[in-house]
């Protein structure tokens, strides 16, 4: 009976350790929001993104959440920024920034954030479940 | 003789069992919210009050079959807890397809949690009440 709740938790801390990643890939992408490339014309940094599958863990029978794959943007453009002195510069002065747009990564980490707090209300509750269930052995 | 011989505790029991499991498939939507094209599941709500009815009634017959397997048909008046199936009406669907709501399945778990509590609150009245029976002080 104790093991489905046991299970439970399992899976929510796969929801965590998933969120975990994302947080990790936002935090690399806003780091990395200025960093140019080194050779003139070359291109900076290149925004990660990251998914997420439904996985089924055969040991114990459940359907986790697991990072599906860490890819990269290559929908969104690069800016161009005029800084003739840059070592990075084209022939006209333009450096080409990384298509890293702060304010969306910083609303990806807020729902990252959420989801981990609500995976984390979940194993607070089976946690307490479970201490009930104990609790009735004594009296 | 054990506590899963009175009805009561039996239908307590099954009740509890069925809450673990729904409080599982609720984790699995919550720990999925962001994964494209997940659709929320649920249980489907069993009739205890039903299931109690059955087994009070069925007091005379004590020999039944044994479930010893998962794939094993339920005696009748016994619980069934099928498997979790996908809920056809969800409020909204993200763009990458993903249709968990994290308010609605936060509400379905505090309700799984407060009548978990009150499953184990009615066990533990009714042992002190058998307790009196036997005439212990508790």
């Amino acid at each position: 009976m104790g093991s489905e709740l046991i299970n439970a938790m399992q899976i929510s801390a796969s929801g965590m350790r998933a969120q975990g990643t994302r947080i990790r890939v936002i935090t690399e992408n806003v780091a990395n929001a200025n960093t140019t490339g080194q050779t003139p014309g070359s291109d900076p940094y290149r925004r990660q993104t990251i998914s997420f599958k439904n996985e089924l863990d055969r040991d114990i029978g459940v359907r986790k959440v697991e990072v599906n794959k860490i890819g990269e943007d290559n929908e969104t453009e690069f800016s161009l920024k005029y800084i003739p002195d840059h070592p990075a510069a084209n022939e006209e002065g333009y450096v080409k920034m990384p298509n890293v747009q702060t304010l969306i990564e910083m609303m990806d980490i807020r729902e990252a954030q959420r989801s981990y707090e609500a995976n984390l209300g979940m194993i607070e509750q089976s946690r307490s479940m479970v201490v009930r269930t104990i609790d009735l052995l004594r009296q | 003789m054990t506590t899963e011989n009175i009805a009561l505790f039996k239908a307590l029991g099954s009740k509890m069992n069925f809450l673990n499991q729904r409080q599982r498939v609720i984790s699995q939507n919550i720990a999925n919210t962001d994964t494209p094209g997940f659709q929320p599941k649920d249980l489907k709500e069993v009739d205890f009050g039903n299931v109690l009815k059955k087994v009070t009634n069925s007091g005379k017959s004590t020999v039944r079959l044994e479930t010893t397997d998962a794939g094993h048909m339920p005696p009748p008046g016994d619980v069934r807890i099928d498997d979790p199936r996908k809920q056809k009406q969800t409020y909204e669907l993200a763009p990458a397809g993903n249709a968990v709501i994290m308010e609605e399945q936060l509400i379905k778990s505090g309700q799984t949690v407060m009548d978990y509590n009150l499953m184990t609150n009615l066990y533990q009245k009714n042992i002190s009440m058998i307790k009196t029976a036997l005439g212990r002080q508790n």
